[in-house]
């Protein structure tokens, strides 16, 4: 059955919203805005790292905020977000996968390597947040090169 | 209070239209295109340079048109690469957003020339959207 103006209106928006919170999560490292990071996150979202031999996840805003501050005091990144896909699951659920770069700004903007996210969204109210992000580092250079 | 659909669509079609400025700006410098850049501006648009020592204003058609005459004179030919867009939109016909810039240089082989950030303001003009500023910080550049 073909969508209502209504239903395709509220998936467009949808859309647009989830697409943004990528493109906020990159404004807000760039300005080492923690706050604004955790923000983005519902109050049980995780961010998981997929390093070559282990994970480490976080999960609720008072670990989220605990590990951001403590990442940006070891590194300072600049990311650039690339190919978002999405897909919507009804009932206020979707999920998507971006690619990034990073640039490092304590090396005069070095590259500092490439990933990608595979991320959870979650709609809290009129807002889209990510109930879970786990980024895969592909390739790193200089301080990336050597995380675990 | 939930939006109805036709708020929504217009929101939509807000973020689309402020979305396109930056990336025609973009599409513009690659092709030299000076005019087509100031047309992006409002009649009374600005662009701002925001140096670490100096800070340089174009305002209005004419110092824009004179400004980005010039665009291929320096050192740098820029060929920009456009990031992370985010966009407020601030009702009345008004909006500011923020995107990132890569920029690589067309006088050196294209080798990476440096990276910064425009912070925009930006107005409803009839029924299209253009700068009424923009900021321009430079992170980094190759010098």
């Amino acid at each position: 059955m073909a969508k209502s103006v209504e239903q395709t209106v509220t998936e467009l928006a949808d859309r647009d919203a989830i697409r943004e919170l990528p493109q906020r999560y990159c404004d807000c490292v760039w300005r080492g805005d923690v706050d604004g990071i955790v923000n983005l996150f519902a109050e049980d979202g995780e961010f998981t790292i997929i390093g070559p031999k282990r994970e480490n996840k976080n999960k609720g805003r008072a670990e989220l905020l605990k590990s951001y501050k403590e990442g940006f005091a070891s590194l300072t990144p600049r990311p650039y977000i690339h190919n978002h896909v999405v897909e919507l699951k009804g009932g206020g659920r979707a999920s998507g996968r971006c690619y990034v770069e990073l640039r490092d700004a304590s090396n005069n903007m070095g590259w500092l390597g490439t990933g990608f996210y595979n991320d959870e969204y979650v709609k809290v109210g009129d807002e889209w947040k990510f109930q879970a992000r786990r980024v895969q580092l592909v390739h790193g250079e200089g301080r990336m090169a050597n995380r675990d | 209070m939930a939006k109805s659909v036709e708020q929504m669509a217009n929101e939509l079609a807000d973020r689309e239209s402020i979305r396109e400025l930056p990336l025609k700006y973009c599409d513009c410098v690659w092709r030299n295109d000076v005019s087509g850049i100031v047309d992006l501006f409002a009649e009374d648009g600005a662009f701002i340079t925001k140096g670490r020592q100096r800070e340089h204003k174009a305002a209005g058609r004419e110092a824009l048109l004179k400004l980005y005459g010039g665009i291929t004179s320096g050192d740098i030919t820029p060929r920009p690469y456009i990031h992370n867009h985010v966009i407020d939109l601030g009702g009345d016909g008004r909006a500011t957003g923020r995107c990132y810039v890569e920029l690589r240089n067309l006088k050196k082989n294209m080798e990476w020339a440096g990276t910064g950030f425009y912070e925009d303001e930006y107005v409803k003009a009839g029924d299209g959207w253009k700068f009424k500023s923009r900021t321009f910080r430079t992170a980094y550049m190759n010098r």
